[in-house]
């Protein structure tokens, strides 16, 4: 948790299951958990979250044993021992990158909470987009460019996931996304997106400096993943809420959105009447007062 | 207007300063107006000179200074004065009087001439002043220079239009570059125009100092005693003080008709207030159903998610079974628009009597702002904060959705809900128990 | 009847002079059109701002017109099957439809749209700088004061009339400002509800309420608004243009260009540019995409959710206020009543009678042509700061979602900064533009008496320090020179405070005193001027 202000180079406690307060598994993959002064506030319901996250953390290790036994058998000798080997791999990565924070089993410290049963979609969608690892705590982790290639954090994402259940890293193609049907998707993106993420996928502020970012970089497979994950502040659109069809035409749709050229012109950011006004008052106004002065103005000699 | 070719007309250059006009040619005399007139030689008389109004400011208690501004003669009869150059403190040879009564024009910049004095003339008070002047007044290439400018200038416009008329029908208005092109186009088209004409009034118009006299707005003071005489004369004949029945019973018929206005507006709308600003189309057993028709059941929504829900209405079918009919219109989405959210098992702290209203940790709040009815469906699932994004009211779903911050000073009103065998989710009690969206003067 | 026959013609008759030669036979026109031609206008550059505002006025009707062509205002739910393909199969309403149908499938249908919005942003604009050049140099004096209501009357109604256009085409955008209008309606106490009822035939969102809106948006309104616009350019010509004093300018006379023809091209010359840069805005910059916002929908919404610039200041206001909802014998006055409907109130009742009030307090009821410069009045342009930077501090924050986003600040400390910055920003501003206007007086009454310092210092034959001083330079056209005589002020004089009785007469007194200007006194001031020009 990050009110420790704990620095990266603290060795990572032993028994991180102990020491981790999140409120509930939904919250396993948050990179920054609630802020200090929430945590004082419920401090009544504090007792209580620390009672169900040991309960979850005995579920996810219950549940990686069962996933283990059933996955364990399937497929060919080959596979799993890629499989084996990108876990391997994963594992190295994370004690070095990750265990820090998160804890040298996955189970979450201090600074860091655990990342049993957030699954491979989770990790993809925070090492892929930069967020992970974290530069420096804060209200929410921005956009930065990733740390990790894209086989090391599939290599994260396998060891993340060997941990416990949680959403697969999303498989959506092009295909599947040029055949999706873009109204739909608008639809459901204005019903279920637009309020925080804006019409235009600008995003917003939220409350306490925490905000809605930007959905101009993200590419459709971090859209689904955080549809399925709800990194930080955003709510989980699960599968039963939204199909994956509905989740793909609402990738296929931000990703539209992102693409087409503005036909009206220059774009203005996409903000809406905010920077419409400012263009009015300095180019608009401003260029006719300049016209005005050029009138009025005497002539050259 | 023309110059001084027209028909006979001699001027006022009698005026104070006439024995100047032989001095100097630097400025070809300039008549304003239309010149069949004579002058109007006793104009040269009158009070109301510029020069002798300036030494008498304007006098507030009504009466004008002078007799200007209310001669309100016919047209063959100029009104006001010219007024002689030495009165603008104006060198005589760079004055020009006009033949219209109220307007002195002064014009620099003639072709060929020099003008050597630059800057204040002043004759007492403070005078007129010339500019001096410009390249194309003196040069006739540079006014052949100017004149080549402007005409590109209006040749670019005749560009614009061309391109705009070929965009408009040859352009596919399907492409990104239509409208920009469109817009561009006539830019240019009314821009050169623009800048030509402008150029051409800076650049080869003569540049004129017109003098024009302001009038008094005050009338005369007998104007205004006879005004008023014949105002009351005629209210005296139409009879209203001598006629107490008539003015009175006129009084009351002018007023109930004035108060008939008060009938079309009220005929504005053909639904009642009433109370059903106090309720929604939320009934007693209604499911829960998404805009999409999907009844939602327990289960559907995961731990922080949330979900937009409207009412499916229970309707009993003739063979007795019962049918869920979604009710998602417009009317019924302005104000039975419901969120559904899943909190954490744990967090919620119910309020009093409302510990039976949620389900397995789903809790249903209007999303309608209490504040100004904007959807409140901002939801931070780590802060469980609800945020309008209007006017950034922030509700606190943990306790009862309070509001905590912004301009709204209600809670969200809860609709209690259960889940029936079949896992699907139902309006247990019916109807919110407050009205819904902004507060209005017949709530408590 | 007979009439004297008109003169030979001077010259061979062309059709234009028979034309007016017809004319004036059947109405007289000569001896009126002479004088409207050679009327004279004062040329000063920011007197053209108010052409602004006309000039943006033609071109929203023209666009409009073109717009009405396809506009269709029906509250109608239709399965949109344009060519737009994100929005094909969605169910929308007739008008959202035909605007859209206008920005994708109708010839230069999007630019003349965009023309119009742009246009309506630019209109409110310049009514807005125009009513500061008034208000700054006092143009609004005895006898102007009704073409200034009428300049009121008509920023309102634009602000209006430009709200009742972002309204109409029924996107997520305008149908949540209409919500929260109706919300606004609903919170004036007693009549309220009856009122948001009249209002939206209904409650919200009302019954079949877009074609009411369409004829208060293009019939009832722009009607008032051109006789507005007419009567305000009526007084305007009748009254002539004011102008700043200057050489050869009194309080008895207007200097500048006739109206024909120099004044007529430069104006003709000004629309076209007006027109090109609302062109070129229209085309080149995209504004108000409803295609982006989709169909309105009450149970949507999309963050910065904000209204057009002119209506920010009321969503700024709205946004600031605490949440204080009065609640008592059973009725609630709202706390959304008092920032939206209460104070425009104050505001504009405010700004209405400004002319009347500062006459009466100052007991100035003299009448004036000639303009003062800001510094000149520095109570009046000390509170016209003051009034800025308040309406700046509301405007601001009718954005401050976007600027917390843009700027990564927090969105309640954003709030708080304008809860705060609300009281005490604008005493700041009135206090240090009083103070500068005091300065820049002293500074020009310097020059006056002792002439423009050189730099050059000299050391005189007894060992002092002196620096050289030059006379004022000349005067020159369009720089205005201030008389010394003009740094006295309107002052109370007896007339202004001594009206009423008791406290009432206290009061006027005490306000009078407020508005009296005081002289800067002490080093640097008029009234100690520094000796024989020496520094």
């Amino acid at each position: 948790m990050t009110e420790t202000s704990g620095t990266p180079s603290d060795p990572p406690p032993d028994a991180p299951s102990e020491t981790s307060s999140d409120p509930a598994p939904r919250e396993v993959a948050t990179p920054v958990a609630t802020t200090k002064r929430s945590a004082r506030k419920r401090g009544p319901a504090a007792r209580r979250r620390r009672r169900s996250s040991v309960l979850v953390l005995v579920f996810g290790l219950l549940a990686t044993g069962v996933l283990w036994t059933m996955l364990a058998p399937t497929g060919n000798a080959a596979q799993t021992a890629d499989a084996n080997e990108a876990v391997r791999q994963g594992r190295v990565l994370y004690q070095k990158g990750c265990g820090t924070c998160h804890g040298l089993g996955g189970g979450g410290s201090t600074t860091g909470p655990s990342l049993v049963g957030v699954g491979a979609a989770a990790v993809d969608f925070q090492v892929s987009t930069g967020r992970m690892p974290l530069a420096a705590p804060a209200a929410q982790a921005d956009r930065k460019p990733p740390v990790y290639s894209a086989t090391q954090i599939d290599q994260l994402a396998a060891y993340v996931a060997s941990l416990g259940g949680g959403p697969a890293a999303s498989k959506v193609t092009d295909k599947e996304l040029s055949d999706a049907d873009l109204a739909h998707g608008g639809e459901l993106y204005r019903a279920n997106c637009a309020q925080c993420h804006n019409a235009s996928g600008q995003g917003a502020p939220l409350t306490y400096g925490k905000f809605a970012p930007s959905l101009s970089e993200s590419t459709p497979k971090q859209v689904i993943e955080a549809m399925r994950t709800g990194p930080e502040s955003m709510p989980v659109f699960g599968d039963r809420q939204l199909s994956d069809e509905d989740a793909v035409a609402v990738t296929a749709f931000i990703k539209h959105m992102n693409e087409t050229t503005s036909p009206g012109g220059f774009s203005l950011g996409k903000y809406g009447p905010v920077p419409e006004g400012l263009l009015a008052m300095l180019v608009g106004i401003g260029g006719l007062l300049a016209v005005c002065l050029w009138i009025g103005a005497r002539q050259k000699v | 207007m023309s110059d001084q070719t027209g028909p006979g007309t001699p001027g006022p250059a009698g005026s104070g300063g006439g024995d100047q006009p032989g001095d100097s040619v630097q400025e070809r005399v300039h008549y304003a107006g239309y010149q069949g007139e004579p002058a109007d030689k006793s104009d040269q008389d009158s009070m109301s000179s510029i020069f002798k109004r300036a030494k008498h400011p304007v006098d507030t208690s009504g009466a004008p200074v002078g007799g200007s501004g209310i001669s309100a003669g016919g047209p063959d009869v100029p009104a006001g004065t010219s007024d002689g150059p030495e009165a603008l403190g104006t060198p005589p040879n760079q004055t020009d009087s006009t033949r219209d009564p109220e307007t002195t024009v002064m014009r620099t910049g003639d072709a060929g001439v020099a003008q050597p004095t630059y800057g204040t003339h002043a004759g007492g008070g403070g005078g007129l002043t010339f500019r001096p002047p410009r390249a194309e007044d003196v040069d006739r290439r540079a006014e052949r220079r100017a004149e080549q400018l402007i005409a590109c200038w209006f040749l670019i416009s005749v560009v614009g239009t061309v391109g705009f008329v070929i965009t408009n029908f040859v352009g596919d208005k399907h492409q990104a570059y239509y409208t920009p092109c469109l817009g561009s186009a006539l830019g240019l088209a009314v821009g050169g125009l623009g800048i030509g004409m402008i150029l051409w009034a800076k650049r080869l118009m003569p540049h004129e100092q017109a003098v024009q006299e302001r009038h008094e707005f005050t009338s005369p003071k007998e104007e205004i005693a006879v005004t008023e005489a014949e105002i009351t004369a005629g209210f005296a004949d139409t009879g209203l003080a001598r006629f107490p029945l008539l003015r009175r019973t006129l009084l009351g018929a002018g007023t109930l008709l004035g108060g008939l206005v008060v009938v079309p507006l009220l005929n504005l709308t053909n639904s009642k207030p009433g109370k059903k600003l106090d309720h929604t189309s939320w009934a007693k057993g209604s499911r829960l159903v998404t805009e999409d028709g999907r009844l939602v059941k327990l289960g559907d929504i995961s731990i922080g998610g949330i979900e937009t829900v409207f009412p499916a209405i229970p309707v009993t079918e003739s063979d007795g079974t019962t049918t869920y009919k979604p009710k998602t219109d417009v009317h019924t989405k302005a104000d039975s628009t419901t969120i559904l959210i899943r909190l954490p098992p744990g967090l919620d702290r119910p309020r009093k009597g409302r510990e039976n209203w949620s389900v397995e940790g789903l809790v249903a709040y209007s999303k309608i702002c209490s504040h100004a009815g904007c959807p409140v469906s901002l939801y931070e699932q780590q802060t469980h904060h609800l945020l309008c994004p209007c006017h950034q009211s922030v509700f606190d779903v943990l306790d009862g959705c309070r509001a905590i911050f912004g301009p709204a000073s209600r809670s969200l009103p809860q609709l209690a809900i259960a889940a029936d065998a079949d896992g699907f989710l139902y309006a247990r009690n019916g109807d919110y128990d407050e009205p819904v969206g902004a507060a209005f003067w017949e709530r408590s | 009847m007979t009439t004297a026959s008109p003169p030979e013609f001077v010259k061979r008759p062309t059709p234009v002079r028979k034309a007016n030669r017809a004319i004036d036979e059947r109405f007289g026109t000569q001896p009126g059109l002479r004088r409207n031609l050679n009327k004279v206008f004062p040329d000063h550059w920011s007197f053209m701002i108010g052409e602004i505002a006309l000039y943006s006025f033609i071109v929203l009707l023209l666009t409009g017109i073109y717009l009405t062509l396809f506009f269709d205002p029906s509250n109608t739910e239709v399965i949109y099957n344009g060519s737009y393909v994100p929005l094909k199969g969605v169910e929308m309403s007739r008008a959202y439809a035909s605007t859209l149908d206008i920005s994708f499938d109708t010839r230069a249908g999007l630019v003349f749209r965009q023309i119009h919005h742009w246009a309506a942003l630019i209109f409110v604009a310049s009514i807005v700088v125009h009513l500061f050049r008034v208000f700054f140099t006092g143009a609004y004096r005895k006898p102007r004061e009704v073409n200034w209501l009428i300049g009121v009357g008509l920023l309102i109604l634009g602000i209006l009339e430009g709200f009742a256009g972002y309204s109409l085409p029924d996107d997520l955008l305008s149908g949540t400002g209409l919500r929260i209008a109706a919300s606004i309606a609903q919170s004036i106490p007693i009549i309220g509800t009856w009122a948001s009822f009249l209002v939206f035939n209904g409650e919200f969102p009302g019954d079949n309420f877009l074609p009411r809106l369409y004829v208060i948006h293009i019939l009832l309104v722009p009607g008032v608004l051109l006789a507005l616009i007419g009567a305000h350019m009526g007084i305007l010509w009748h009254q002539k243009h004011t102008d700043f004093p200057g050489p050869g300018k009194t309080e008895h006379n207007v200097v500048g260009h006739r109206v024909f023809p120099v004044f007529a091209v430069k104006s003709g010359g000004f629309f076209m540019m007006v027109f090109a840069m609302l062109a070129l805005l229209g085309g080149l910059a995209q504004i108000n995409p409803i295609w982006m916002f989709g169909p309105y929908d009450p149970s949507k919404v999309s963050s910065a959710s904000q209204p057009d610039w002119y209506i920010g200041f009321l969503d700024g206001s709205t946004r600031l206020m605490p949440p204080w909802e009065f609640r008592g014998l059973g009725h609630t006055v709202p706390a959304v009543f008092w920032p939206t409907a209460v104070l425009p109130g104050i505001l504009f009742t405010l700004l209405a009678l400004y002319p009347f009030l500062e006459a009466r307090f100052t007991g100035d009821t003299k009448s004036y042509n000639l303009l003062q410069r800001p510094r000149e009045a520095p109570t009046r342009t000390a509170l016209g700061a003051m009034s800025i930077s308040f309406y700046l501090v509301l405007w601001i924050s009718g954005g401050n979602d976007v600027i917390a986003k843009t700027f990564s600040i927090s969105l309640n400390a954003m709030t708080w900064a304008g809860r705060i910055g609300l009281i005490i920003v604008p005493p700041i501003a009135y206090a240090i533009t009083k103070k500068i206007c005091l300065s820049l007086q002293a500074k020009d009454a310097e020059v006056e008496h002792h002439g423009i310092e050189t730099g050059i210092i000299r050391q005189l034959s007894s060992g002092e320090f002196v620096e050289d001083h030059r006379p004022k330079p000349t005067p020159v056209p369009d720089h205005p020179q201030v008389p010394n005589d003009r740094f006295a002020l309107p002052s109370a004089n007896g007339h202004g405070d001594g009206e009423g009785k008791g406290l009432a007469r206290r009061a006027g007194k005490a306000v009078s005193g407020f508005f009296v200007e005081e002289k800067e006194t002490g080093p640097g001031g008029p009234s100690t001027p520094v000796g024989g020009g020496k520094h």
